[in-house]
């Protein structure tokens, strides 16, 4: 999935009033009439006919449930491609998420009323042959329904356009997100019910902005997040890579989820949907 | 609808002083004019050769007589006439009113109760006329013009007396195919039961919003008339009753006019309007007001140099009007005599090519499904209408249901089909995603004016276009218009994902233009979809202080918003997304909708004053009785350009057939100037508006009045505001 959406950002990016879109990425849309990121993998591929998803009535109802199935989910680190290890600390407190304030700061807060349980996990790409480590995180969030986790979505999407630059702790900051959301029923070529895609860039302490990618997945009432803080010394390709690696990952998580749903139990997915590729 | 009057044209008939041309058809021109007691009245002179044939004059001053003698309060009264002067005239009232197909067009179908009141008045109509030993022989939606107290029938212009046969004679028939009865469309002469048959189809007109008999070809048309049943779904009860009477093919089973007047026994309407749907009589008011806004006398325009291949034989000329001409002995071959309309497949030796239209079927796309297909068959009528052609063309449509597997089983009839050659469309943009790559496949190539997203091209690199611009850009041009008319304030944002992904690609541009380019506040807000969070939004934004709003949704949640910040107060700025325009909003937010902006590509080109949109509107007028309606003019353009650059793919000596890949290599490098607007593509073959150009082909439409009006282009109100200071 990761491989067309960041030509739609660049086309519409081309198109928009001449200085308006800032210094969002060193992107030159017109420069090449491929798919950036393509991973390889045809984009003609059709879209797979049905969403990976998990039924209301599949997923877990109390917050006890839902930590017990956060924690169950298989998340290894080589899902987000080879070299990745866990970080310590690697697992955060289900009881708490990440909420963005009126600030644009990201602060760690209890889960509200509509949350049952959320937890992300840490992953790094070691610094290797002058190219700076890749931190990546994954989250698992179960909401109480579907209605919750779609404003969820909705609130994500509201996110970057509130506040453009976050703070996401005390040294690293997000500059210019552009975001983009898609339903399965769009047509696009989407996996989940829906799809979300951030693409900015992040600094730490004032060093040199590098890539950031946020793509966060809908299934059912369950919404599964991840983040990549890109490291110094990648081409545009290595860091496409990058990005597609990141988003194969979610497509593992993804898969198990849905086929949990399905079994009742968890699986291993043995072959995730192409979707998109 | 109108146009000042040009250096050749008389400034007085007898009483009559003169202060715009109406319009201009076969049998001449028709002029607005004024008594000099004040009275508006329409003043049709005819020339052309035959105006001075004795036996024409002779039935001219016959019909005129019996004219004047047609009273009756729903036919337009004769005034004066004179059948003696070198260019014969008759004048009749000026209705300023909108015809039955314009308001069809504007606001959808009549409710039964109009449509009711409408047969039992036009009954009375074409029963005095009938009494007056007339035959109308051109009832149509066109000819009926709606007033506040009731309709008026218009137009004699073909009309002839009933025991004059001199056209049907020589097996002519006079009328519009689509609403000719079959014994007209089989070369016999027109009788008043003709015209009750053509009143069955003006009252299933209104009551659907389609001629019974479809649309199409004239040939096709006179062709279901002659064999096929009416279509008359949605006619129901009493009237289709009655619809079904008229529709007989058999003359001697319809009614009269008289027996339909005692089957609606109705109240005759007051003249409140109260009868007619109010966004109709709203439209109807509207015209009458700005029917007072005539000046007295206008700048006169210098005329035109004279186009040879717009003056067809002044022979031709008088019997033509729109008019459709059948030859007598022929075996259904239709002719359109004033040479603009698609010709019969008469030619064997010049081969057909069809352009394709692709269409969506549902609500949510009828008006770009339909404008598109009349485009296209404007564009190939005007192609076939050409004399030196090496070839015809043929418009073939077909629809898809909005999603994936219909929309790539539209593109594999099309690609399979080798005569299609091009194609216009798809219309929405979940075919536009899918399609393309069965149309990318197959080299055939295909234009999409209604669509702003550019995922075609990943699986269409060569073969697929979008002439339109995109979404996101679209939303970056309404933060230009907030700046051009200094409408510069803190803003709310609300995107409701109801309304598509397209709001999300229009609202992001807003916000971040609002933001970095205004350098002015924006509150954004994003609804999910499938919830009723709506409401909470926009009170939250107003709650916020914001003193202008853009609510990006679908239709109901808009209207909803507009009645919610009218309660509200809130009468800062106010923009729709682009998608609306020329949606049903002005008529379901009713008052609340006044002063909300759209900003889209879209035009109006009935209130342009450049020669190209002048042509086009009269043409559209003409062939659809209608100005052209919204999305129109960008199909037409995309039709027009796709046909001109096949044009050039196809092989002298026309021995060989044209190859499909040509044409899309050709429109890559294409810069074809349109109505409104110049063409051209950009790397992800999307409509190129990288230049500064595109100012003055984008377009604000305020809804004003209960309608969408045309405030100008934004480099026309960035010039308006320069001059301002």
């Amino acid at each position: 999935m990761a491989g067309w959406r960041p030509v739609l950002a660049a086309t519409t990016g081309a198109l928009l009033l001449a200085g308006c879109s800032g210094g969002a990425s060193d992107d030159e849309p017109k420069a090449e009439g491929t798919p950036k990121k393509s991973s390889g993998a045809s984009p003609a591929a059709s879209p797979a006919n049905e969403p990976y998803t998990l039924a209301e009535d599949q997923a877990p109802k109390t917050r006890a449930e839902a930590v017990a199935f956060v924690r169950e989910l298989t998340v290894r680190p080589d899902y987000f491609g080879t070299g990745y290890r866990t970080r310590d600390p690697f697992e955060s407190d289900p009881a708490e998420w990440a909420v963005l304030g009126e600030d644009c700061l990201w602060r760690r807060e209890a889960l509200p009323g509509t949350v049952l349980a959320s937890l992300t996990r840490m992953y790094e790409l070691p610094a290797k042959d002058g190219k700076g480590p890749v931190y990546v995180s994954l989250t698992v969030t179960v909401h109480q329904d579907v209605v919750s986790a779609r404003r969820d979505m909705a609130g994500s999407l509201e996110e970057a356009l509130r506040c453009p630059g976050q703070q996401l702790n005390a040294t690293d900051r997000v500059l210019d997100l552009y975001s983009q959301v898609n339903a399965f029923a769009d047509g696009r070529s989407v996996i989940s019910d829906d799809d979300l895609t951030e693409t900015g860039s992040w600094a730490a302490d004032g060093g040199k902005a590098r890539p950031f990618d946020w793509y966060k997945f809908r299934m059912g009432p369950v919404t599964v997040a991840a983040t990549a803080r890109h490291g110094s010394g990648r081409t545009e390709t290595e860091d496409s890579t990058v990005t597609t690696d990141m988003g194969k990952g979610m497509t593992f998580v993804a898969a198990s989820i849905d086929s949990k749903g399905r079994a009742g139990d968890a699986a291993e997915p043995t072959e995730p949907k192409e979707a998109g590729q | 609808m109108s146009e000042p009057l040009r250096s050749s044209d008389p400034s007085r008939i007898a009483e009559f002083r003169l202060l715009r041309r109406l319009g201009a058809g076969g049998m001449g021109v028709v002029y607005l004019g004024r008594t000099d007691s004040g009275a508006l009245a329409a003043v049709k002179v005819i020339r052309g050769e035959g105006s001075g044939d004795d036996d024409f004059r002779a039935r001219f001053a016959r019909e005129v007589e019996l004219a004047r003698r047609v009273d009756n309060p729903w036919v337009v009264p004769v005034l004066d006439a004179d059948a003696e002067t070198r260019e014969p005239w008759l004048a009749t009232a000026f209705v300023p009113g909108p015809s039955i197909a314009e308001a069809v067009a504007a606001h959808g179908p009549l409710p039964s109760q109009a449509v009711r009141v409408l047969g039992g008045l036009l009954a009375g109509a074409l029963d005095a006329v009938h009494t007056a030993g007339l035959v109308h022989r051109d009832v149509k939606p066109g000819n009926v013009l709606l007033a506040l107290d009731g309709p008026r029938l218009i137009d004699f212009g073909i009309a002839r007396a009933a025991d004059d046969t001199a056209l049907t004679a020589s097996g002519l028939v006079v009328g519009t195919p689509g609403f000719l009865a079959p014994e007209q469309a089989e070369g016999q002469p027109a009788t008043s039961a003709s015209d009750v048959f053509a009143l069955g189809c003006v009252l299933a007109y209104a009551s659907t919003g389609m001629p019974p008999f479809g649309t199409g070809t004239p040939d096709a048309l006179l062709y279901r008339t002659v064999h096929d049943e009416p279509e008359l779904a949605g006619v129901e009860g009493e009237l289709r009753t009655l619809v079904e009477r008229c529709l007989a093919k058999d003359p001697s089973e319809r009614p009269t006019a008289e027996d339909i007047r005692g089957v609606f026994t109705d109240d005759a309407p007051d003249a409140s309007g109260g009868w007619l749907p109010d966004p109709v009589a709203r439209m109807v008011a509207a015209r009458a007001a700005e029917s007072l806004a005539f000046p007295d006398v206008e700048p006169t325009v210098v005329d035109e140099p004279a186009d040879p291949t717009r003056h067809p034989g002044r022979r031709r000329l008088l019997l033509a009007g729109g008019a459709l001409l059948l030859a007598g002995g022929g075996t259904g071959a239709a002719v359109w005599a004033s040479g603009d309309d698609e010709k019969p497949a008469a030619s064997p030796a010049r081969p057909v090519y069809v352009l394709g239209v692709h269409t969506t079927t549902g609500t949510a796309e009828a008006a770009v499904s339909r404008a598109s297909e009349r485009a296209a068959r404007l564009a190939v009528a005007e192609h076939n209408a050409t004399r030196k052609r090496s070839y015809d063309l043929k418009v073939k449509v077909l629809a898809d249901r909005g999603d994936a597997d219909t929309a790539r089983e539209v593109a594999r009839r099309f690609t399979a089909d080798r005569n299609v050659v091009a194609v216009l469309g798809p219309v929405a943009e979940i075919p536009m995603r899918t399609a393309p790559a069965v149309y990318g496949a197959a080299g055939l190539t295909h234009v999409s004016s209604t669509t702003g997203q550019q995922d075609y091209f990943l699986t269409s690199p060569k073969s697929s276009f979008q002439s339109g611009p995109a979404h996101g850009a679209l939303g970056g041009w309404i933060a230009l218009h907030a700046y051009i008319t200094r409408q510069v304030v803190p803003a709310g944002v609300v995107i409701d994902r109801a309304g598509g992904s397209a709001m999300q690609d229009e609202g992001t541009q807003v916000v971040s233009n609002w933001r970095n380019v205004l350098k002015s506040e924006v509150v954004p807000r994003v609804v999910a979809e499938d919830t009723d969070d709506g409401p909470k939004a926009v009170r939250d934004v107003l709650a916020a202080g914001v003193k202008a709003f853009v609510y990006l949704g679908a239709l109901d949640a808009t209207v909803r918003t507009a009645q919610a910040l009218a309660s509200a107060g809130f009468t800062g700025p106010r923009w729709m997304q682009h998608q609306l325009y020329g949606s049903d909003f002005p008529r379901l937010a009713g008052a609340a909708g006044e002063g909300w902006y759209v900003v889209t590509d879209a035009v109006d080109p009935s209130v342009l004053t450049t020669k190209p949109a002048k042509d086009f509107t009269a043409a559209w007028l003409k062939h659809y009785g209608s100005t052209p309606e919204p999305y129109a003019t960008e199909a037409y353009d995309s039709a027009k350009m796709l046909l001109a650059e096949f044009a050039r793919t196809v092989p002298a000596g026309a021995r060989r057939r044209p190859v499909r890949a040509d044409l899309a290599v050709r429109l890559a490098k294409v810069k074809y100037q349109g109505i409104a607007r110049t063409y051209a593509f950009g790397d992800f073959h999307q409509y190129d508006n990288s230049s500064t150009g595109w100012a003055d082909e984008t377009f604000v439409h305020e809804v004003r009045g209960g309608r969408f009006r045309q405030l100008g282009s934004l480099g026309d109100l960035n010039r308006a505001a320069q001059s301002q200071g």
